[in-house]
């Protein structure tokens, strides 16, 4: 049996060599990648139906759901192969696709813009979302993205569960507590759905308390602690068979919030989300659906320095931002052709302070953000051309009109000492457009090419930011209003197999991007946070690349025995050869999984290479490689129509100190973690 | 809708205009401290002496208003010329001091400065000589002054690295209150040749670098002052938040440092 075991470690340990795709250390619970494969463009949180209009699927419960229910929704956004995610503490980490972070990517839940409060980035919006109330993760790349608004990377949107009407089963939903031994960790989850003929309503919760984690080798990491909870409620009516009104409220709040890798911690994080939609399935067959949508959102945000040792100065930081906007769409369909037409709009403003206190003298305040307003409006138009059974052809196109202003005369005058004049609005055009091109090459064999040209704003801070500590390279920011619009031009390329024992699939991109907006190190500035290291200031290179592509197997030799494969690769370079800061090794994870009629056991390795190309301008280190073990296992009961599950296992089986290369602050991440979970569905 | 809008600004130009009328005199005198009033030895003239504030130790705007005596009229066509002194009862001192630029008053008053390099509650004396053009009336009054000390420290009196060369006087002008961003920066430099004789220096080079002390750290882009007249050197002064401020000063004849020990505090709230 010894032997068995050892035979299977070394087995994939020389399987994978270097790897990593999930972070599922971190996470009270994981999904399983074997029994992930996921599409080009969507993670299935929970199955759905395709019925075009309202549905009322029956739950069938799933391996991957069961887990993925008790994760936090950025763990599941990592086992796409192509994201990663960025560490600062334990708590909602930001996600980084394709080698490109929040900055250059939108995120989106059901459509709606939502911008973090934080301006070092501690609250991104895939925290506002709990598994238990997602649907689906939509993530497209580049320029396919555009739909929800211009960016680089793509666009990762995530849709929410909505209340289901399904007068058969007027009430259904499910319970779950789970525990966890790295950090000491409790979740507990409900949701409960109540549905009559015409009406549905549900309500959804999420609480999750965890301690300080403990790392590889037993060492307690400081500030790694957090509570959160988060509440939705959905309500759905459908006055006719075609039409369907649907509400939703989103309720986030965090408290004491860690973040080891930072000189502070986060005092409280709350949001609210509020969606209004109206749907109508028209009966013309050339017009499909028509969806319009109005949305109101508020995030605050505050930090904390109080519970740490040696504090040299107080400091008060709190950020806000309050965001409405709307969008409506069609989707028409005329022969050969599928097009989507949308016209969206949204106005935010982005407010952060900063007050220091020192002993006995007047406190010291400045505007880190200084309340920024945006306005803007978007087209979207899409067109899906299907020539016949195995090609097709897809463009689209956004145009889109932002304009910004500080709307703070204290602002104003701040950038002034820099000699920018932040008073006259900004004006930009954003243009993007893409063409994919998709064809069925044999029997499960198909391949698809995307070309397209993106562009995206500067963020706030890129723009705005007035002496923003970054923790990770320990320089204070500036931003620079005039910095120009990054623009890309990329390409995407993929192949899939599917197979009745064998899948595959493999893509690789590559973006080639013009005035990449990074900060350069101004000598003549001095530095504002003590300790830090000197300024940067905002500005374009000239350009920089990014290439990489993951490769996904998967292979069934026996019905209850499948063994996968998940490997991806990003490099980038700026023009004059240095390398891009921030992007991950080779990483790679391996699975075997023995499955059962009612539930799984599996084992994975996780691995990354070292990552040897840093950027040391941008304070990065060199990260060594590691390799880890999971063991996961499921089961479930069924009492007529509901069901109990159990699911547990073991992470970091080798309590292996280990951290990756996104990880702020070198703090390795947790070591050994047994965790159980129990839900009951009905 | 047009011809509301010239009813509009009919009716307010009436209306301002009107107010104007009715007021001919503005108070030219609201918003100063009356410091003192007496009449002058001969010429039969009224002189009254205010200031923007109590005085303190530091570079010091006055404005004198000339009246007649008889008629209580106020006079705008007079020559004055003031002379501060500082009685240690050891020893008899004057202070750096700027009269009255013309003989024509602005808005009534001839405004002038003293640069009190001390406090002193007894002490200060202000003497001032006028010669009126109108009846030709000229003598002098003395008013005894209290001269307080301020918080923050606004002159310095510094012994310059070369000992050979005469004590300097800096005094703080602008800015006064100070805000989160660019600032009017000013500051008088004068010498001591003589207790009685403290003219303006005219030909120095001043550095300035602000700093908060709390943080160590500095503000970007400032300019430094140069002289515009009268011992005046005026520059910008960047702050790039809330909070107690040091301002550094260099001072340079030609490019020999005669001090780098001067400051300046202010706290912007």
């Amino acid at each position: 049996m010894k032997s068995l075991a050892y035979g299977i470690f070394f087995t994939l340990i020389a399987f994978s060599a270097i790897a990593q795709q999930q972070d599922s250390i971190l996470f009270f619970n994981k999904g399983n990648i074997t029994e992930t494969v996921f599409s080009v463009e969507e993670i299935l949180v929970r199955p759905t139906c395709a019925c075009v209009g309202e549905c009322s699927c029956g739950m069938t419960a799933e391996d991957n759901y069961a887990e993925n229910r008790f994760s936090c929704t950025d763990a599941i956004l990592a086992k796409n192969g192509r994201i990663e995610l960025m560490k600062r503490g334990n708590f909602a980490f930001e996600p980084v696709m394709n080698g490109m972070a929040s900055d250059r990517l939108n995120l989106t839940i059901d459509g709606m813009k939502i911008f973090g409060a934080c301006t070092d980035k501690m609250d991104p919006v895939t925290s506002y979302v709990e598994p238990n109330n997602m649907k689906s993760v939509s993530v497209q790349h580049g320029a396919t993205g555009s739909m929800f608004g211009s960016s680089l990377g793509g666009s990762i949107n995530m849709e929410t569960n909505g209340a289901t009407i399904n007068a058969n089963k007027p009430i259904s939903g499910e319970v779950g507590v789970g525990f966890q031994s790295a950090a000491l960790g409790a979740n507990a989850l409900f949701s409960l759905n109540y549905s009559r003929a015409r009406w549905a309503i549900r309500a959804n919760g999420v609480y999750r308390r965890f301690q300080n984690y403990r790392a590889g080798g037993g060492e307690e990491i400081q500030f790694t602690q957090f509570e959160k909870w988060n509440g939705a409620i959905s309500a759905k009516y459908m006055p006719t068979d075609k039409d369907v009104i649907r509400f939703d409220f989103i309720m986030d709040e965090g408290y004491n919030i860690g973040y080891a890798a930072l000189p502070m911690d986060v005092l409280f994080a709350k949001a609210k989300i509020y969606g209004l939609t109206y749907q109508h399935y028209p009966s013309q067959t050339w017009f499909e659906k028509f969806e319009t949508k109005v949305y109101a959102n508020t995030v605050t945000h505050s930090m904390d320095d109080t519970k740490r040792p040696n504090v040299v100065m107080h400091m008060d930081m709190p950020g806000w931002t309050k965001t409405f906007g709307g969008y409506a769409d069609g989707r028409l369909k005329f022969g050969k052709h599928k097009i989507t037409i949308r016209v969206d709009g949204y106005h935010t403003n982005a407010r952060a302070e900063m007050t220091m206190y020192p002993n006995n003298e007047a406190p010291m305040f400045m505007l880190t953000w200084p309340d920024v307003d945006k306005l803007d409006f978007g087209l979207y138009v899409q067109d899906d051309i299907q020539f016949n059974i195995k090609r097709s052809l897809s463009f689209s196109g956004r145009l889109e009109y932002l304009n910004t202003s500080v709307i703070d005369d204290f602002g104003v005058q701040q950038a002034a000492v820099f000699n920018q004049d932040v008073s006259v609005t900004d004006h930009r055009l954003l243009k993007n457009a893409a063409v994919s091109y998709t064809e069925i090459l044999g029997k499960g064999f198909s391949g698809w090419l995307t070309a397209g040209y993106t562009e995206r704003s500067p963020s706030i801070t890129e723009q705005y930011a007035f002496y923003i500590f970054n923790a990770y390279d320990g320089f204070d920011y500036v931003g620079l209003n005039d910095v120009r619009t990054e623009k890309a031009i990329q390409g995407d390329l993929g192949f899939k197999y599917d197979g009745k024992r064998f899948q595959a699939r493999a893509t690789g991109f590559y973006y080639h991007i013009y005035d990449y907006i990074l900060g350069g190190i101004d000598s003549t500035l001095d530095a504002m946070t003590i300790g830090a290291r000197g300024v940067k200031v905002s500005r374009n290179l000239e350009s920089a690349y990014m290439t990489g592509g993951n490769l996904e197997l998967s292979y069934s030799p026996l019905k209850i025995l499948t063994l996968s494969n998940t490997s991806s690769y990003t490099y980038g370079n700026t023009f004059e050869g240095d390398p891009l800061p921030l992007v991950p090794p080779f990483k790679n994870v391996s699975g075997i999984k023995w499955s059962h009629k009612k539930g799984f056991v599996q084992l994975e390795c996780e691995s990354a290479a070292n990552q040897p190309r840093t950027n040391p301008e941008f304070g990065e280190m060199k990260t060594p490689a590691y390799a880890l073990l999971n063991l996961r296992a499921s089961y479930y009961f069924n009492f007529g129509e509901k069901r109990l599950t159990l699911n547990g296992g073991i992470e970091n089986l080798l309590d292996h100190n280990y951290r990756t290369h996104l990880d702020w602050g070198g703090i390795p991440r947790p070591g050994v973690n047994g965790y159980l979970n129990v839900s009951f569905t009905f | 809708m047009k011809l509301l809008f010239v009813g509009v600004a009919l009716v307010s130009a009436i209306f301002t205009g009107c107010k104007k009328d009715k007021d001919p005199e503005p108070n030219n005198t609201e918003g100063l401290v009356l410091i003192a009033t007496g009449y002058t030895d001969a010429g039969g003239i009224k002189v009254s002496l205010y200031a923007k504030d109590s005085l303190y130790s530091q570079y010091t705007p006055l404005f004198v208003e000339v009246r007649d005596s008889a008629t209580n009229a106020v006079i705008e066509d007079a020559h004055i010329e003031i002379m501060p002194m500082m009685d240690m009862t050891t020893m008899v001192h004057s202070a750096p001091y700027e009269n009255p630029s013309s003989t024509d008053a602005v808005n009534g008053l001839f405004p002038c400065a003293v640069v009190f390099q001390m406090p002193g509650d007894m002490g200060w004396t202000l003497d001032v000589h006028v010669h009126e053009h109108v009846n030709g009336g000229e003598g002098e009054v003395t008013f005894p002054l209290v001269v307080m000390n301020p918080d923050p420290t606004r002159t310095r009196v510094i012994t310059p690295l070369n000992s050979s060369s005469s004590r300097l006087v800096v005094s703080y002008v602008l800015p006064t209150e100070g805000k989160v961003g660019i600032n009017d920066f000013e500051i008088t430099l004068h010498s001591r040749e003589t207790m009685m004789s403290w003219p303006a220096i005219e030909n120095y080079t001043i550095e300035i670098e602000p700093e908060m002390p709390s943080m160590g750290h500095g503000s970007p882009n400032n300019v430094n002052p140069t002289h515009t007249g009268n011992g005046h050197y005026e520059g910008k002064v960047n702050f790039t938040m809330t909070g107690l401020w040091r301002i550094n000063l260099t001072i340079m004849d030609g490019t020999t440092v005669v001090d780098s020990t001067a400051y300046f505090d202010i706290t912007l709230q």
